[in-house]
């Protein structure tokens, strides 16, 4: 008896991780030879390669210190370089104008152009498809060229088909309160002191890719006692009385049962329920049947080269052929290559498993893959001297339209069930990233020992898990999920001024100063009453040195100096306005960055 | 949470921000603001005062000294720059919380004027 966890991917190996340290008995499941699941590294001939790219960043504390934890020298920090391909041009990721204009000329541009100043003007209503997102952000015209190509690639649909929850859940990370807090703190740091993700263009990697992380973390819980079963698949879950009490596994044509007392899955919840033994309700297994996932394989090449491109991957948006990514390996890590006079590249096809591509031989996918490589001029056919394939099943759930309430039903029925949590990118059918997963798979793990978290909350609450919520009561910060300390920062420093307010104030007190300047001196008295005050009789129409200039001087001041302040916080006003929507532009236009980077 | 609220909530975050920080009205700290205008003024007064005295010229100062009939035992000397320190920091202080005290009270008058449709 113990925990069983299903899957040894990120989420599963990090509350194995989690259960192990504390004692813990765990045994770890995994239907595939290698630990990692789609972080995995695989390796071919001494040539490591990722199941796509795996940059390490986080904003959550406690992934990044397992990470250090865990990798220690052995995490690189690597500079980060990807363009866009589209139409035998490269382009900058993200876009940079010159160079836009450079690759797309005049007359693309201000097609460009027109159709974002059309999106303002005049945005679709209703933001239900992903093509109505980014549209209503970027314009029609960027949106075909940058967005829609690759975008349907990846999902192997329409983009008026998928969600907005899609793009909603990529950018939720990247706030303007974050990007603020960067010019009210520490300059690229947070109050935290953790560093911003979005605003860096560096990032972290395993020396030996992401598979190293699993694989020394898969040791290290095994050294505790709890070892993982690979190729081992879980067939069946008995359940009685809503509690889970046995695990159905199968490994090499063999079947045993493991008895549970707590399960953690972060196998796809289609297959999860199809496995539950008894069946659940109808409703549950046909929401659970209609989820769909999208699946993937790599072909990589091996070049006898030592240099292809600087990048380490690119984002092929010509609809000429059907790579979706192309990776340079060696660029994310040098020792990810045995020979440093080769390279291995990683051409990504993203398709579903029921295609006929996807059962293809293997020769015949590096083949088509080669032509493709060819054809886009990234390498010459004689310079590839080996390749293998890697497929990847169900890499991605699919956000369709039906998929928010299909997953409501079958949360709702696990939800039941005191000894089972689902974890991780497919145990939650949720897009998440490598720390996300990771995260999910910590609280689970800290709930079996007494916590109480919402697993199912994590990257959906915003910045819930990497900032500490308002505490004082203070309404605005609230309603705008910020802390107070951050609220009373901005406060601070864009406020605006009340023009007027400014202007009667310095109006009134330089006005009430001339005037006692000027009583003084008439009470003083003498031969020649202030001759260098009587001066300012040259600017003041009217001013003397008597008790009737006094009262003039005092209304002239005020009034000019009334008008001096108001002009000066108006201009303030302007600039801190013109200063903060620039910010929050710069932040939009990150989105394009986000969008496209949420399928690694 | 529906496809359509989770939409509305992350699209309008930012400009939401932008349009909560550009509709508050600023807050001036009388204190501050008498003590940025004190140290202005003082520190001001004293090396306007300062450089006069060691340039030391037959008539230097002529014009500065007339602030003696406000700044009582001002001179330009280096004692009369210690004092006319004080004193112009005093009044530099006073005018700053002043006009930070009625910005204040205008911007609140003139908010809840706002507030009430009156304005």
């Amino acid at each position: 008896m113990g925990t069983i966890i299903i899957g040894a991917g990120p989420a599963g190996l990090t509350a194995a991780h989690e259960l192990a340290t504390s004692g813990k008995k765990v045994t770890i499941i995994e239907a595939d030879t290698r630990v990692g699941g789609i972080s995995q590294t695989v390796s071919y001939r001494g040539y490591r390669f990722d199941i796509g790219g795996h940059r390490f960043f986080s904003k959550v504390p406690c992934i990044n210190q397992l990470w250090r934890e865990i990798l220690g020298d052995d995490l690189l920090v690597r500079s980060r370089l990807s363009r866009i391909h589209y139409n035998g041009r490269f382009f900058d990721y993200p876009l940079r104008a010159a160079n836009a204009l450079k690759g797309l000329g005049l007359r693309e541009t201000a097609r460009i152009g027109l159709s974002y100043a059309k999106a303002k003007a005049n945005p679709s209503a209703h933001e239900h498809s992903l093509e109505q997102w980014v549209s209503n952000r970027f314009g029609t015209r960027l949106y075909e060229i940058f967005f829609k190509t690759y975008t349907e690639k990846v999902w192997g649909m329409p983009c008026s088909e998928i969600s907005a929850d899609w793009a909603a859940q990529r950018i939720r990370n990247l706030s303007l309160a974050e990007a603020l807090r960067n010019i009210v703190s520490a300059k690229g740091m947070s109050r935290t002191g953790s560093v911003i993700p979005t605003l860096i263009e560096q990032f972290l990697y395993p020396r030996l890719g992401p598979g190293m992380m699993w694989e020394r973390c898969r040791d290290l819980v095994a050294e505790r006692g709890s070892p993982t079963r690979c190729d081992t698949r879980a067939t069946r879950l008995k359940h009685v009385d809503k509690r889970i009490t046995h695990v159905v596994i199968e490994h090499g044509g063999e079947t045993s049962e493991l008895a549970a007392d707590h399960v953690v899955s972060s196998m796809p919840l289609r297959e999860l329920v199809q496995g539950l033994d008894p069946a659940p309700p109808e409703a549950v297994r046909q929401a659970a049947a209609a989820l769909r996932y999208r699946d993937y394989f790599t072909a990589v090449l091996i070049v006898k080269r030592e240099h292809v491109f600087p990048d380490n991957w690119i984002y092929i948006h010509t609809p000429t052929v059907m790579m979706g990514r192309i990776q340079n390996y060696k660029n994310w890590s040098p020792d990810m290559v045995p020979d440093p006079d080769t390279t291995s590249l990683g051409l990504e096809y993203f398709l579903s498993d029921s295609d006929p591509m996807w059962s293809q031989p293997d020769e015949e996918l590096l083949a088509f893959a080669l032509d493709e490589c060819v054809q886009l001029g990234f390498v010459n056919r004689e310079d590839v001297v080996d390749g293998t394939i890697v497929r990847m099943p169900k890499a991605y759930p699919v956000y369709d339209h039906a998929y928010t309430q299909n997953v409501a039903i079958i949360r709702d029925y696990l939800a039941d069930f005191e000894n089972l949590q689902t974890i991780g990118r497919n145990g939650l059918h949720r897009y998440n990233n490598q720390d996300h997963s990771m995260l999910t798979g910590l609280y689970a793990a800290q709930n079996i020992m007494g916590a109480t978290h919402d697993v199912w909350s994590v990257n959906v609450d915003g910045g819930y898990h990497e900032q500490p919520l308002s505490t004082a009561g203070d309404a605005w910060a609230d309603a705008l999920s910020i802390d107070p300390w951050l609220a009373r920062k901005l406060k601070l420093t864009f406020a605006q001024l009340d023009a007027v307010a400014a202007g009667m104030a310095a109006g009134i007190v330089s006005g009430v100063g001339l005037f006692a300047a000027t009583a003084v001196l008439l009470l003083r008295g003498g031969e020649q009453v202030g001759p260098m005050l009587s001066l300012l009789g040259h600017y003041l129409v009217g001013y003397r040195l008597t008790w009737f200039g006094a009262f003039v001087g005092m209304a002239e001041v005020a009034l000019l100096v009334f008008v001096l302040a108001y002009a000066l916080a108006r201009t303030r006003n302007v600039l801190v306005k013109g200063y903060l929507r620039r910010i929050r532009r710069r932040m939009e236009a990150r989105l394009s960055r986000e969008v496209l980077d949420g399928w690694q | 949470m529906t496809t359509e609220n989770s939409q509305g909530e992350t699209g309008l975050a930012a400009r939401d921000m932008e349009r909560e920080l550009t509709c508050m009205i600023a807050h001036l700290d009388g204190a501050v603001l008498a003590l940025v205008f004190g140290l202005i003024a003082g520190v001001g007064l004293f090396a306007m005062t300062a450089i006069l005295v060691v340039e030391a010229g037959p008539d230097t100062g002529a014009h500065l000294r007339l602030l003696s009939n406000y700044f009582c035992g001002y001179s330009v000397t280096w004692r009369g720059a210690f004092i006319g320190f004080l004193w112009a920091s005093a009044l530099g202080a006073s005018a700053g919380w002043v006009i930070g005290y009625l910005y204040n009270r205008v911007a609140s008058i003139r908010r809840k004027s706002s507030a009430t449709g009156d304005a």
